[in-house]
């Protein structure tokens, strides 16, 4: 229930249906937990010769429920514009939560009953490719496709060299601040912090000047789950650490145990709350009770949706957004929450799984159907003059230009999989335990290297 | 007559069957379909999860799936995690069943000593059992919640706390937090049994025990304790295998953390099976889990059968 709540978009279900004549396709999709399905007469003839013969045989993905209350009449009109720019496609979907997608991708590859596309994200893309049941897309995504997309989010979706997944949203993680919180303070709400010594201090001040007011310096999701490593990671990296080395793990660095003792510091000394996953933190940025957050550019969309009566210059007026603060070695960095497309090698009718992927990711109404109102960034590098009112706002401007430079992808694969469990138990022990950093770093690194020798 | 009785009804035990046949020999073979539906369901996970446990199978690596043996359980040995999980599994199950037991009892006890005992008050007692295990999770979850909390916002407002206890996100206070929710959730089952074995006890005994001088605790042990023993054991037995399979309360509230301070042995099968994909390594884990059941199962079967016995022999 709880990963209902967030505001993401999740996988995309699509059963494509043969029947005489050729070929059937309509778009369903998932909105507000509830699946609706739109046939469409007519056929479609894909590739050379078509699809003439009939197969019974239903391949589909899944859909997680989007949360958009309040915008039912765009959608609507969404849903017009989708089936006007593809009449042949029929899709069924079925949803997922979000950390449900790998589990069920996994389950139903074993079960030999794979869909034909998934959505997917983070360590989740790498899994599934580990398992050997991902098409590539090399001989498949067409030249003129990849040349519409940044290259950085091509990059994100290679391993070994080939092409597996596609981008579909761009949602890296922004370090969000809160001018309002900040001002109240006594901070300059025009200057954020830029190095981890600054965001510590300013945290530290936040607490003691608004703490009692139940406002939250930091919004740090510490749980033991892999989305929990992802967010951690670039903070990791800030302090120099990294976790999992090329062949052998680096958990006791000395690097390692300041960001845990960073964690103690922020958890232990109250400048987040212990224990909460990232989206719990976003109904208090609704609230104006949060200081600072590192979430995707849909935070803006969710508070709003939480705090319905905030206008968008009101919400300018309150928060802003820029790259994470730097750690000794003056970088910046963030992690990609994008979700990504993949097709199965057992799909039957890989053209037509293209056609849809190739839709989702190009098509100006999916792009605006879908993408957009999730608050993301479309992967094509012209979105920014197709659709220059939605991502020429404040937020999305210094996403574009602050935060997506900063980007590096963590080491996303079976290893991670495995190793989150450790780690972030440590990091768990550290924020709300009271075992010395040394020996938790001790143990984290002898729980580690069993998975290298696997 | 009483001993006859109690002769041919070991005879028939010790036999494995009843000493004589009450219907035509074909009525036995018709729980066929019965025993094929267990077999499949029962019997063939089973079986398959013990072959599996002999595997290195990890389905994110489906390729490198090979027979090791009995390294699995080897690796089971060393495995800190394990040892931690099975202690979790004793101490919530142990403290969940002590508790529960003794607030069930004492329920029970002030419903028997009632002069009028409304239907309602049963029913509204019973209700937390009624509740999904999922809900219960969900409402001590949030009522647990540090901010927002109505434990900490009432222990507060009792100064009882100088500051509000991050219950769910603390390696000290989450086992008990979980422990609250499961007694909540199980204590209306044992006043259940408890008001249904009082109701047994003759009201002859109590007279005769008033009689000699017994009163309040003398009375409370010397009778309504060894005639409430084999329904202490039978619902302690149930609810000891009902815990031991508890997953949705703590998967919900805690996902077994932090760190691994709720984690119990199905939490931690879940997590090897479903998260990081192990199946060979999770189907060792769960051969042992399903043994230790089985021992409880056998236990609870033995209880039983010496009871029945018992109720024969003083019939």
């Amino acid at each position: 229930m709880r990963r209902i709540r967030h505001v993401q978009p999740g996988p995309i279900g699509v059963f494509i249906e043969r029947e005489p004549g050729g070929l059937k396709q309509c778009a369903g999709f998932v909105r507000g937990g509830q699946l609706f399905g739109i046939r469409v007469p007519g056929g479609l003839q894909l590739g050379p010769g078509g699809f003439g013969h009939r197969q019974d045989r239903h391949h589909h993905l899944r859909q997680l429920g989007r949360c958009r209350a309040g915008h039912a009449a765009e959608d609507r009109e969404g849903d017009r514009r989708v089936r006007a720019a593809e009449p042949n496609i029929k899709i069924k979907s079925t949803p997922y939560s979000f950390s449900d997608i790998l589990h069920q991708d996994i389950l139903q590859t074993t079960a030999g009953n794979p869909p034909d596309v998934s959505q997917i994200a983070g360590n989740d893309t790498a899994a599934l490719i580990a398992t050997n049941a991902i098409q590539p897309l090399d001989s498949i995504a067409p030249a003129s496709f990849l040349q519409g997309i940044y290259p950085s989010e091509i990059a994100l979706g290679k391993k070994g060299g080939k092409l597996y997944a596609i981008p579909w949203i761009v949602a890296p993680l922004g370090f969000w601040y809160n001018k309002t919180v900040m001002k109240q303070a006594g901070l300059d709400p025009t200057k954020p912090p830029t190095t981890l010594d600054q965001w510590t201090s300013d945290m530290k001040t936040i607490k003691a000047k608004e703490g009692a007011s139940g406002v939250v310096p930091f919004g740090l999701d510490t749980t033991k789950r892999t989305f929990g490593m992802d967010v951690n990671w670039p903070i990791m990296l800030s302090f120099g650490a990294h976790p999992l080395g090329a062949s052998a793990p680096d958990a006791a660095s000395s690097q390692m145990q300041t960001y845990l003792q960073w964690v103690r510091t922020v958890n232990q000394d109250g400048y987040t709350l212990p224990g909460k996953l990232l989206g719990e933190f976003r109904p208090l940025a609704a609230q104006n009770k949060l200081g600072f957050a590192f979430d995707g550019p849909y935070l803006q969309g969710v508070i709003q949706s939480l705090n319905k009566s905030l206008t968008d210059q009101q919400f300018n007026a309150t928060w802003s957004v820029t790259s994470l603060p730097a750690g000794p070695d003056g970088k910046h960095y963030t992690i990609p929450t994008d979700h990504q497309l993949v097709m199965f090698k057992a799909a039957k009718n890989k053209a037509a799984a293209w056609k849809f992927m190739e839709f989702l990711v190009t098509n100006k109404d999916a792009i605006q159907t879908y993408t957009l109102p999730s608050g993301s960034i479309p992967p094509t590098t012209n979105g920014a003059t197709e659709f220059p009112k939605q991502l020429g706002t404040p937020v999305m401007k210094a996403f574009i230009s602050k935060v997506l430079p900063t980007v590096v992808s963590p080491d996303w694969g079976p290893l991670y999989s495995k190793a989150y469990a450790p780690i972030m138990s440590g990091v768990e022990e550290a924020a709300s335990g009271k075992t010395p950093i040394a020996t938790i770093a001790k143990n984290m690194q002898s729980q580690l290297q069993p998975l290298y020798k696997k | 007559m009483a001993a006859k009785r109690l002769e041919m009804s070991l005879a028939g035990a010790k036999s494995g069957g009843p000493s004589h046949r009450r219907g035509p020999p074909w009525v036995d073979w018709m729980v066929l379909p019965t025993v094929a539906v267990l077999a499949f369901v029962i019997a063939y996970p089973s079986i398959r999860t013990l072959i599996l446990s002999g595997y290195h199978e990890n389905l994110l690596n489906p390729a490198g799936t090979h027979p090791i043996g009995f390294s699995n359980y080897g690796q089971l040995a060393h495995d800190s995690v394990f040892w931690t999980a099975a202690r979790n599994t004793l101490v919530f199950t142990a403290v969940s069943v002590a508790i529960g037991m003794v607030l069930g009892l004492g329920i029970a006890l002030l419903l028997a000593g009632l002069p009028v005992r409304p239907r309602f008050l049963q029913g509204a007692l019973l209700t937390p059992w009624a509740v999904p295990v999922i809900v219960v999770a969900f409402l001590f979850r949030y009522m647990f919640d540090q901010q927002v909390g109505v434990i900490n916002f009432l222990l507060g407002s009792l100064h009882l706390i100088g500051s509000y206890i991050p219950w769910l996100a603390s390696t000290r206070w989450s086992m008990p937090a979980v422990i609250v929710a499961n007694v909540w959730s199980q204590t209306p089952f044992y006043v259940l049994m408890f008001v249904a074995g009082l109701k047994s006890i003759p009201d002859d005994v109590r007279e005769a025990a008033r009689m000699d001088g017994a009163t309040g605790w003398r009375e409370f042990w010397s009778v309504t304790v060894p005639f409430l023993q084999n329904t202490l054991v039978i619902a302690s037995i149930i609810m000891v295998i009902g815990n031991f399979n508890n997953f949705p309360l703590v998967w919900a509230m805690t996902g077994g953390g932090p760190v691994y301070a709720t984690t119990t042995l199905v939490v931690y099968i879940y997590q090897l099976a479903f998260s990081q994909f192990s199946i060979g390594y999770a189907s060792a884990v769960g051969t042992i889990w399903l043994i230790v059941l089985l021992a409880l199962a056998v236990t609870y079967i033995r209880v039983l059968q010496r009871e029945s016995l018992q109720a024969v022999a003083e019939a």
